[in-house]
């Protein structure tokens, strides 16, 4: 048999049995996502309700809560990226890195933590650091939807530098402090 | 007695092996394909309305073709299409990393996450060198190793 026509009867075959699930299930909406770690993406949920699925955040409803005692803005890139620039008074907390027992006390003494990355995309970065973030006891972590680009590009407040608020985690003994 | 050519045992063996990883990777994807769509969208390649779609058929078509690879009737089109499809998820995984975009690959479903990384993409573009073998080294002929029908060709028997 030629080849194009096998590509051909391959693809028809392809197209016919995506058309038959179409037909059965209809389209799949990027946010019906229900494996296990999938990234769901539901800004409006309670997370005490799925605490194993970290909630997303809404870029507007996030600036919102900007300057909010309560919540605190966590900026995930390596500390570098973070000096270049970052969400206002957000903390610099790389997931990979330690986790400093300052940063931490700051973090326990807010409500809500909005972690964020410079990924437009599902942003493993922030999956991670909320997962270990609630491991330390800290429940209330969403992840920022569409991260630092679309905040910067909304001209939502930011800034360059330091983190302020930080404890080197090269000369802090104490990181991974326990809940 | 038939003595079977080494690039004929070569071919086969990646036919099989692209088919079992097709077929590794069709399977979660068909039956979650809602976590494959966000999955989709987050490469950022797809207008939003394009990516449902694609869940549903990018899927298909690797479950398809899995059985072209296991067919030898089909055997060379499948791996064509094989080598077409995994350049083109190495290009979307080596786009993503230029751009910075932080996601999970969605190569073999929600259960199986892993993150979008330069060893993901030399994963996909080494399958697809793997896939390329049988749609070179099978032309004009097939094989029947797998146990399809005699067929012509110089290449496969010696």
């Amino acid at each position: 048999m030629p080849l194009v026509q096998q590509i051909l009867r391959i693809c028809t075959a392809g197209l016919a049995l995506g058309f038959g699930l179409f037909l059965v299930r209809g389209v799949p909406k990027p946010t019906e996502a229900s494996g296990a770690g999938s990234n769901t993406h539901m800004c409006t949920a309670t997370p005490s309700l799925a605490p194993e699925v970290t909630p997303w955040i809404e870029q507007s409803a996030a600036r919102a809560l900007l300057g909010d005692p309560n919540v605190a803005f966590v900026d995930c890139r390596p500390s570098e990226q973070f000096q270049s620039g970052h969400i206002s008074g957000a903390l610099s907390l790389p997931s990979d890195g330690a986790l400093p027992s300052a940063t931490l006390s700051l973090l326990r003494g807010t409500h809500t933590i909005i972690a964020y990355c410079d990924a437009r995309g599902g942003c493993e970065s922030s999956q991670r650091l909320a997962a270990r973030l609630r491991e330390l006891g800290m429940s209330d972590v969403r992840i920022l939807s569409d991260g630092l680009p679309a905040w910067l590009t909304a001209g939502y407040p930011a800034e360059s530098g330091p983190c302020r608020l930080c404890t080197d985690p090269r000369s802090d003994s104490r990181a991974e402090a326990q809940p | 007695m038939t003595r079977v050519s080494a690039r004929a045992i070569v071919s086969s063996v990646c036919c099989v092996l692209i088919a079992v990883v097709f077929v590794a990777a069709a399977v979660p994807k068909l039956l979650d394909p809602g976590s494959f769509a966000a999955d989709i969208h987050n490469y950022r390649m797809l207008p939003e309305s394009l990516t449902g779609h694609a869940a549903l058929y990018v899927p298909a078509l690797e479950l398809m073709v899995a059985l072209g690879l296991l067919w030898p009737r089909y055997q060379r089109g499948a791996a064509c299409l094989a080598t077409l499809m995994l350049a083109g998820f190495a290009v979307a995984m080596a786009q993503a990393r230029l751009r910075g975009i932080d996601l999970s690959c969605g190569c073999f479903g929600a259960a199986f996450e892993s993150k979008v990384s330069w060893w993901t993409v030399a994963r996909s573009g080494t399958l697809a060198v793997l896939s390329a073998i049988p749609a070179l080294t099978l032309r004009g002929a097939h094989t029947d190793l797998l146990g399809g029908e005699a067929v012509q060709g110089p290449s496969r028997v010696n």
